[in-house]
């Protein structure tokens, strides 16, 4: 069911244009990832969607409330990129004064976030004595207070440490799986996109792609197995592939499936020291969509 | 927006360096009159019955007005900190309107400026109980908080406007430098109004700060007034009045300053709207 969907969303900044009429349609439930470098747009259209800014043109639609209609901010989390919580109040009190600006507050709710993400043990610390991880946590606690129908990720695991980051995203899942939270999530970290329903791939501003992670992956990533040998030249010889790379003592190919790497591999069985069989990643979609160079 | 103006007092009240900054004009013009400026000011008044007392009154009436000008000030930067940490943005998501957010920064910094006006009110008297002996009247306390409250109000405006200009911690502490320091010259702390070439009296007559100062020192001075003053000619009353900036404009009375300083609230609220208005349609 679609919850969220944009039509040719523009916003210019004076000569710029920092997003360039994008198209972008969110089902419920999902999880979707903006991928983009950075400066490709991406916290710029959060910012649309949340209606801290005013798009130029183009339309944003969510069951059909506007966005700045005080509703549509009622349904939203958002996790901002930088922390929006106040160094020297506790985790209690920033928690309660956000709390308090909500009207009718499910308590229980509450409760029940700062229980899973593991904060009962720090709420009477101040938030400026946290640790990165911590701190992620309790901005995520923030943002779920009013048991939002959607939530923003601004890229939240910038810098933290592997732990935290499966401990947030194993609290995140559970709860799309709870109450059918639906997630939109811009990230660096191209493997967390892994786990997406729905990629789109923005580069200056533009819609470059928008398909599932394993559809992107038929398309732009290949599969590469290389064979470890000491009969290269035999080998070579024999097989009908083009070879991507090649070293003293083994070659690389890009096999169509794994029913062609599976055959390859029993035809030169006898010939092969040992091979790699390598999937393609979503590293190799961004940089075939967005290329390789430096933006 | 009770909880938002829980949050800004905690804030302020949390950070002592904070609070002890907001208080460096009030501090300053203390620090000046008790080393410096008291003797000067005392031997011209010799010749007046407890004089010393009335000077010290005085003193209090206008660093108050100094403390209510820079105590907002101090207050209202948090509203900058929090558009600059993007900290604004995550509070316009609940639901608390945008009116309820800037009134929220408007009855914090109100309320911080009334509390520590006071609380100027009460070290400074019970500084001077003991260096001059000179008797606290509570009963004039509730009156103080009053005017207390009425200039808060009109400062967190001044700064209001001020901030519009303003978005970054940079560069608000630096006017935030300028306006303290001036601070007392324009509540006249430093120097008594008839002291003033006729430009700057002319200036004092359309400025907030002189009719602050002019009404607490009206309503702090009073009754000392009355003792020191008991065998003296009306014509000299009316002089030292307008010398010493209790009578401006020919109003000296704590009704008509009261008076020209809600009129003040009005001129400003106009002004704040204009200019927000202006920005908003340029954006």
């Amino acid at each position: 069911m679609q919850l969220l969907e944009t039509k040719e969303l523009t916003k210019k900044f004076k000569n710029y244009v920092a997003v360039d009429h994008l198209n972008l349609t969110i089902n419920k439930g999902q999880l979707v990832a903006l991928l983009g470098h950075n400066g490709a747009g991406k916290s710029t259209t959060i910012s649309m969607l949340i209606g801290l800014i005013q798009p130029t043109s183009g339309n944003i639609e969510f069951e059909g409330l506007k966005v700045n209609e005080s509703k549509y901010r009622r349904k939203l989390g958002v996790v901002f990129q930088n922390s929006v919580l106040d160094n020297n109040l506790t985790v209690k009190q920033n928690i309660d004064i956000r709390a308090n600006m909500y009207k009718n507050l499910d308590s229980s709710f509450k409760n029940k976030i700062l229980n899973d993400l593991e904060l009962s043990s720090i709420l009477n610390q101040r938030y400026k004595t946290l640790s990165g991880g911590q701190r992620r946590r309790v901005d995520i606690a923030r943002s779920l207070l009013n048991k939002p129908e959607i939530l923003f990720l601004d890229e939240p695991s910038t810098g933290l440490d592997i732990q935290s980051r499966n401990k947030i995203w194993e609290f995140l899942n559970n709860l799309r799986k709870s109450i059918g939270l639906t997630i939109i999530l811009t990230t660096h970290y191209l493997e967390e996109a892994e786990d997406a329903d729905f990629v789109y791939v923005i580069d200056k501003g533009k819609l470059v792609e928008g398909d599932t992670v394993d559809n992107l992956k038929n398309k732009y990533a290949k599969d590469t197995l290389t064979l470890y040998s000491d009969h290269l030249k035999n080998i070579k010889d024999n097989l009908n592939q083009k070879i991507v790379e090649e070293t003293e003592n083994s070659i690389s190919i890009n096999p169509e499936d794994n029913n062609e790497a599976i055959n390859i591999l029993s035809k030169f069985k006898p010939l092969i020291t040992t091979f790699e069989y390598q999937r393609g990643s979503m590293d190799d979609i961004f940089i075939a969509l967005t290329g390789k160079e430096v933006k | 927006m009770i909880s938002l103006i829980k949050r800004n007092l905690m804030l302020y009240f949390n950070n002592r360096q904070r609070v002890f900054f907001s208080l460096m004009g009030a501090i300053i013009s203390f620090i000046l009159y008790v080393l410096f400026l008291k003797n000067g000011i005392q031997s011209d008044w010799k010749s007046i019955h407890e004089g010393t007392k009335l000077l010290d009154l005085w003193l209090i009436g206008g660093t108050m007005t100094v403390t209510a000008i820079t105590t907002t000030q101090s207050a209202l930067n948090q509203k900058i900190m929090d558009k600059e940490n993007n900290r604004i943005d995550d509070l316009m998501l609940t639901d608390t309107s945008k009116l309820g957010i800037n009134a929220g920064y408007v009855f914090s910094s109100v309320i911080i400026g009334t509390i520590m006006q006071v609380a100027v009110y009460i070290i400074m008297s019970f500084y001077f109980l003991f260096s001059d002996n000179l008797s606290i009247n509570y009963e004039k306390l509730i009156a103080i908080i009053l005017i207390a409250i009425l200039s808060s109000f009109i400062w967190t405006m001044v700064n209001m406007i001020i901030n519009l200009f303003f978005d970054n911690q940079a560069s608000i502490s630096g006017v935030n430098s300028i306006v303290g320091t001036c601070s007392g010259f324009f509540a006249g702390v430093y120097m008594p109004l008839g002291t003033l070439p006729n430009a700057g009296q002319k200036i004092m007559e359309f400025i907030p700060a002189s009719y602050n100062s002019a009404l607490y020192r009206n309503l702090l001075m009073k009754h000392q007034m009355n003792i020191s003053f008991k065998n003296v000619p009306a014509k000299f009353l009316t002089s030292f009045n307008k010398n010493m900036g209790l009578k401006i404009n020919d109003v000296s009375t704590i009704m008509g300053h009261t008076i020209i300083l809600l009129v003040f609230i009005v001129i400003l609220i106009c002004i704040f709207s204009l200019i927000s208005l202006l920005k908003r349609r340029r954006a």
